[in-house]
């Protein structure tokens, strides 16, 4: 900048000590020094300032670039990933579909099993039942039978005895028979 | 009348010197009779069993009680046997004693005894077809050895060594409560 202070101050002091005749109201030094040092502030401007600016604004526009390239990226991949995830939550939904219609068909087989078992065991429950109940009614039936026949052989016994005691003839007739016809028929058998 | 069950070798011993004595005397059969109904007369009534074997009462009032039954009823040799017994306290073997001399006598014939119990009284006539009809039946020279017991209740039950011929009522109602039970 030292420079191009420089050379505008001189341009401006010479344009301004010598007065021309043409379209220029001044002193054409003047014009001449000041467009020479508007060329030198341009082509200074060409050579350092402006590839900068460029170069600022390219590294502007790569960044921005590349930015909106991430966010391209970063936009398609959470699609893929919406994506995934929505087809994930399909999976999901026919899995859980499919879980729960297996649960069904485990649940009916089982119920179904749980019956069958229950009307088995019910029905072996009642078969048992039965045979106990026959065999207490023929356990029963044979313990009367043998009480009756107690009571009736008691009663015989008593009776034949209180007959017998009091009745020889039956008694030697008993003898008797026992001598004739018992004895051989008992060392037969 | 079943085989001994008490001390039999020492009632075996006693039997088969009374057996030699009275065989010496040609009595045996009827020592062994008088042995046997005295025996059964002893299994019938407690009050004798337990007077004869009772040591609180003397052994001369025992042997005199002995003396008392049998002095008019048995011969000298049956009556001095058991008043033996009774004085060497042995009255409760008598029983066993009194078969085992039946046995004795009976094999001294070649004969076996057959221990015959009936509710009644059996008359001589009775035992004598009786001791046939046996003999037919088991091919044995059979002597009967009577004797009454009432548990019998009707019928006769005879026994021969282990084999019980059984034709009593006793053992009809035992069947007929069988068939009922």
């Amino acid at each position: 900048m030292g420079l191009i202070g420089t050379l505008v101050s001189s341009a401006s002091v010479l344009a301004a000590e010598a007065p021309n005749e043409i379209f220029f109201p001044g002193d054409i030094n003047e014009f001449y020094w000041g467009s020479l040092a508007f060329l030198v502030v341009v082509a200074f401007l060409m050579w350092k300032v402006f590839p900068a600016v460029r170069r600022m604004m390219r590294a502007s526009s790569d960044r921005i670039a590349a930015e909106l390239q991430a966010a391209e990226t970063t936009r398609a991949q959470s699609e893929q990933r919406t994506v995934s995830l929505k087809q994930q939550l399909g999976d999901i939904d026919r899995k859980k579909a499919e879980l729960l219609e297996e649960s069904r068909q485990v649940a009916a087989d089982l119920e179904s099993d749980l019956m069958a078992r229950a009307e088995v065991e019910a029905q072996d429950v009642r078969s048992r039942g039965e045979a106990e109940v026959e065999l207490m009614r023929r356990q029963a039936t044979a313990d009367l039978q043998a009480e009756v026949g107690s009571w009736v052989a008691g009663a015989a016994e008593v009776l034949i005895a209180e007959v017998l005691q009091a009745d020889e003839q039956t008694q030697n007739e008993l003898v008797e028979d026992y001598i004739n016809r018992d004895l051989r028929q008992l060392t037969q058998v | 009348m079943p085989p001994a069950t008490s001390t039999p070798t020492t009632a075996q011993q006693y039997a088969q010197s009374l057996a030699e004595i009275a065989q010496a005397e040609g009595c045996l059969d009827e020592v062994a009779d008088e042995v046997f109904r005295f025996a059964r007369a002893l299994a019938g009534s407690d009050e004798l069993r337990e007077a004869l074997s009772d040591r609180r009462i003397p052994a001369s009032r025992r042997q005199q009680i002995v003396e008392d039954l049998l002095s008019e009823r048995a011969k000298p040799i049956t009556a001095g046997f058991i008043s033996l017994l009774v004085v060497a306290e042995r009255a409760k073997e008598i029983e066993a004693m009194a078969q085992a001399l039946a046995d004795y006598a009976a094999r001294s014939k070649s004969a076996e005894v057959a221990y015959v119990r009936s509710a009644v009284v059996l008359t001589a006539e009775q035992v004598s077809r009786l001791e046939q009809a046996l003999s037919e039946v088991t091919g044995l020279n059979i002597e009967v050895k009577a004797s009454v017991d009432a548990n019998v209740l009707g019928g006769v039950v005879a026994t021969i060594g282990d084999t019980v011929i059984d034709g009593s009522v006793r053992s009809r109602l035992a069947k007929l409560r069988d068939t009922f039970v």
